[in-house]
């Protein structure tokens, strides 16, 4: 698989990543909702909890 | 987080009218694996949603949002075919994004049609736009920090092209006017180049002249010709200035046409000619006893089918609309997505945008049951027989005839192909005739029985991608070619042979700012076929800048492994890059059984690449058997926000 994806936000740049890597870092919460994420065929930036790729994002516990 | 993949896939579906085999048979997926992506059971990869994309004509971004709020795109029947052969002079629009994307340059040579948002498409979807072409995009590397700037700049260099373009366009068309005829310019392709009837055949040669098989009529003026259309004893041809000439049997006045100027396609019928013309109107001379001519009303029309009778228009949305008395009108006028149209002794064939054949009977008659035909790119249907000219140039035939299917299923090369009753004649790309079927007039011969050798398809969707260095050619693999000769015309020319469809050229051989002209024959090394015509594209090189701000600064990779083997991987690796002097502090994973020698990596990123290795050493075993650490433990991912505590521990990287 190809690594493709690169990923920032205001303190960090990351990448390139595959997508099961970037899947995995979403899933893990390493890259979280300030994220945005970018692969060279796209136009620009995305926002992590804009994409499809928000599906991954782990669901939050309510906090009592 | 909600997910609005099966809402988009939904409306995206609808809108091209596929269903969801059809949309799964062009993924190459199942279709309960594409029914879980449009009922949310999953989700696709990104190898998918490019395919995706490209289906549905949206942009990869788009597709990619979790949102179905996008712009649909017009259903156009010609952009996606034409213009990745567009030629010089069509070639003009070249649009400069905004440059506020940090990216890699990109040429995408795909025509895309000019879109509206969803909210535009269902407040008037009676005013649907006629669709209009442009080139994609050349996209370069791009500086978020000096978007406004770029953007005065890139309008006024819009602004300037779009007042050289209506200035070229203005001339254009004071010439045109000039030579009294309309001024359409209209070009000689496949579509209608060919028509069969009862005696005899017409065929526009590519000196745009007509040649005649079978029991003649004396045809003058038929020049400069771009399609063609016979009936029983009479044949009607356009020519490229948009007007017509006829000859043969006029006993309905079906031949009255010369008055007509700027149509775009033709159709005689038994007793009528109907004529689109330029403005999407159609206009139609000869009997209309049976309503056939009641078209005044039809808009946008891009086809017309003349039939015995009746009359049928597709428009540039892919809508059919029927006029005259004839079976199952409204049958036909369901059908969506339609791209042409063929009619038979006793059913029309529809050919939608998906490349399969819908069949309506208007007899009476049960239609042909046409699954079977897949990507076809042209239909013609006779007394009991349906064919299809199949994007490989081979002819699929639904038939009982077995002999007829025989002899068709043998042609290959086949560029286009034409039916009347009991006769199907075709003709190859190389310009040589095919007939089988009923012959007792002579309408065809087989001249293309002796030739032995057939020429290789032309390569087409050239895509430019930049990878580093290097800029990188893909185009779709052409079948039969063995290898592929590419030339650039840079200085000196530059040549190579591609064994695959692909090429990777260093970006030292390009100049920043040229134009480039891109050329690929495929090519056959053996002596069954010849090589393809010329393709040939446009290229403007633009040298990505030193440091695109997608490209990371350095790269911190932690490795971590046993104790006793550092080149056995204990976890898969951290890799994440960091911009010189950013601090970081990465937790190491917690595996069963071992522990790590340095619980927590951390330091300030310096200006090379860091590797480090992280060791770990199992516990003592509390058990005989000593635990084995197992793929399936979670560890402790690292944390997002660095600097928050932690120990330090052995450096060995």
């Amino acid at each position: 698989m190809d690594k493709i994806w690169y990923v920032r936000s205001s303190k960090r740049k990351g990448g390139p990543f595959t997508e099961e890597e970037l899947i995995r870092l979403i899933r893990q919460e390493i890259i979280d909702e300030e994220y945005e994420i970018w692969n060279p065929e796209m136009k620009g930036w995305m926002k992590l909890v804009d994409s499809v790729y928000s599906f991954y994002i782990p669901e939050k516990e309510n906090e009592e | 987080m909600v997910n609005k993949l099966p809402e988009k896939l939904l409306l995206l579906r609808k809108h091209f009218g596929f269903s969801q085999q059809e949309i799964a048979d062009k993924m190459g997926v199942n279709v309960v694996e594409y029914m879980g992506w449009e009922n949310g059971r999953s989700i696709c990869n990104l190898a998918q949603f490019k395919r995706l994309s490209s289906i549905f004509q949206i942009s990869l971004d788009d597709m990619l949002k979790n949102s179905a709020d996008i712009p649909l795109p017009n259903l156009s029947l010609e952009d996606s075919i034409q213009i990745p052969f567009m030629k010089d002079s069509e070639a003009k629009d070249i649009e400069i994004p905004s440059m506020v994307n940090p990216q890699k340059p990109k040429v995408n040579m795909e025509a895309t049609a000019q879109i509206k948002r969803v909210s535009e498409v269902e407040k008037k979807p009676q005013e649907q736009p006629k669709p209009q072409n442009t080139i994609h995009r050349v996209d370069i590397n791009q500086k978020p920090t000096k978007k406004s700037k770029s953007n005065k700049k890139l309008f006024a260099i819009i602004g300037g092209v779009i007042g050289a373009i209506v200035l070229v366009a203005g001339i254009f068309w004071l010439l045109n006017m000039n030579k009294g005829n309309g001024g359409l310019s209209l070009k000689l392709s496949q579509a209608n180049r060919l028509s069969t009837t009862e005696k005899f055949t017409v065929y526009i040669r590519d000196d745009q002249k007509v040649a005649i098989y079978g029991q003649g009529i004396t045809m003058t003026d038929f020049t400069d010709l771009v399609k063609i259309s016979a009936y029983k004893d009479s044949v009607v041809g356009l020519k490229s200035d948009g007007t017509l000439v006829a000859a043969g049997s006029n006993t309905n006045g079906q031949l009255d046409i010369k008055k007509i100027e700027k149509a775009v396609d033709v159709s005689l019928g038994a007793k009528h000619t109907a004529v689109a013309l330029e403005d999407g109107k159609v206009t139609c001379v000869g009997d209309n006893s049976q309503g056939a001519c009641n078209v005044d009303a039809w808009e946008n029309i891009v086809d017309v089918e003349a039939g015995n009778g009746f009359t049928i228009g597709i428009d540039s949305t892919g809508n059919v609309k029927v006029a005259g008395s004839v079976t199952n009108s409204s049958s036909m006028e369901s059908i969506k997505s339609v791209k042409s149209v063929s009619i038979g002794t006793n059913e029309v064939a529809f050919l939608n945008t998906s490349q399969t054949v819908t069949t309506v009977s208007y007899t009476g008659a049960t239609a042909t049951n046409v699954s079977t035909l897949k990507n076809i790119t042209q239909v013609a249907v006779g007394n009991g027989f349906v064919a299809g000219l199949g994007s490989d140039g081979k002819v699929q035939i639904v038939t009982t005839n077995e002999d007829l299917k025989k002899s068709v299923e043998a042609w290959t090369g086949i560029g286009v192909i034409s039916a009347y009753n009991n006769t199907l004649v075709g003709f190859t790309t190389t310009g040589k005739m095919v007939g089988a079927g009923d012959n007792q007039y002579n309408q065809y011969t087989n001249e293309a029985e002796s030739t032995t050798k057939e020429k290789l398809e032309k390569v087409k969707n050239l895509q430019v991608s930049y990878d580093k260095s290097k800029v990188k050619l893909t185009w779709d693999k052409v079948e039969g070619a063995d290898y592929y000769e590419v030339s650039i015309d840079t200085s000196p020319v530059y040549t190579a042979k591609a064994v695959d469809n692909t090429l990777t050229i260093d970006q030292s051989k390009l100049v920043d700012g040229q134009k480039y002209v891109i050329t690929i024959i495929a090519a056959s090394n053996t002596d069954k076929e010849l090589n393809s015509e010329v393709y040939s594209v446009d290229f403007s090189y633009t040298a990505p800048t030193a440091e695109p701000t997608a490209t990371p600064a350095f790269t911190l990779t932690i490795k971590y492994v046993y104790d006793d083997n550092v080149n056995a991987n204990i976890y898969q690796d951290y890799v994440m890059t960091y911009n010189v002097g950013d601090t970081y502090r990465v937790e190491s994973p917690k595996i069963d059984g071992y522990e790590a020698l340095r619980t927590v990596v951390e330091g300030t990123m310096g200006s090379k690449n860091e590797e480090i290795t992280v060791r770990y050493k199992a516990k003592p075993a509390p058990t005989p058997t000593p635990p084995t650490p197992t793929p399936e433990v979670t560890p402790v991912p690292p944390p997002t926000d660095p600097g928050t505590g932690g120990t330090g521990g052995d450096n060995n990287g």
